[in-house]
């Protein structure tokens, strides 16, 4: 049996978090589970693209709505080029849409967040338990 | 019909009528010819999509916006299920994933319930 450290596969799990970070779903594509990772993919993307068409994409906002905007970013990095855009121009975006754009797109990012942790859970069970064989 | 367009209608013709009340062929005058994704790109309705994206939806004030709430219920179930699950089927999956919307559902109503009735009390 071999012995098992965290840093034998830290730089595996942090890749992993990382590509799950940048692209939904692919963190568990890269562990072998492919099917999670469809899931994830559609699920995250068009919940977040509901989120943006209703209120438009002025509700990335990262001067004045820091907070949602940390949520928001979870969904990839890629979303910080949408804030750096609505941060230079104006989008008009109030009421009732600008709050179920950001409700929606925080929650794409939050879940988002769950997928990489439990991507890289997985991954780590999944190390171990290659090693132990 | 390819699964992207069913996808696009899906998320762009059905939610925005029940809850604007504003048909679709008002935001789309031109209709989509023979319903295939290619005239759909082809007539340009595409770039028009991409384009709503800069500017927010007429949602009003109406109750029926409540609705929104059920893709989002329905992506928590599909995403929370997709981590938890052991192995997924398809059977299996949709069966957990849709047990768990349901359960959400039935709680946010019967909140509703209980805040309308409270709400009845303090005004009565």
């Amino acid at each position: 049996m071999a012995h098992n450290t965290g840093e034998n596969h830290l730089p595996f799990l942090l890749f992993t978090g990382l590509l799950a970070w940048i692209i939904p779903g692919a963190g568990h594509y890269l562990i072998g589970e492919k099917r999670r990772a469809a899931i994830i993919f559609a699920t995250i993307t068009i919940t977040f693209c509901i989120g943006i068409y209703i209120g438009s994409i002025g509700v990335i906002n990262p001067v004045g709505a820091k907070p949602w905007y940390v949520a928001q970013i979870m969904n990839t990095p890629l979303v910080a080029i949408l804030g750096k855009m609505t941060a230079e121009a104006s989008y008009t975006v109030y009421g009732w849409p600008n709050e179920i754009g950001q409700i929606y797109t925080s929650i794409a990012g939050l879940l988002n967040l769950l997928c990489i942790v439990n991507a890289v859970y997985v991954g780590y069970l999944k190390k171990i338990g290659t090693t132990d064989e | 019909m390819s699964i992207i367009n069913a996808l696009i209608i899906v998320m762009l013709r059905i939610l925005p009528q029940v809850t604007t009340g504003i048909p679709f062929r008002q935001i789309m005058p031109n209709g989509n010819p023979d319903g295939s994704f290619l005239s759909f790109l082809i007539c340009g309705k595409l770039f028009s999509i991409i384009a709503s994206f800069s500017s927010p939806e007429q949602i009003g004030t109406k109750p029926a916006i409540e609705f929104w709430l059920l893709p989002l219920a329905a992506a928590v179930a599909v995403v929370y299920k997709a981590t938890k699950l052991k192995t997924i089927t398809p059977a299996n999956f949709i069966k957990e994933a849709f047990f768990l919307f349901g359960s959400i559902v039935v709680f946010i109503f019967v909140a509703v319930l209980v805040l309308f009735f409270v709400n009845r009390l303090i005004l009565s």
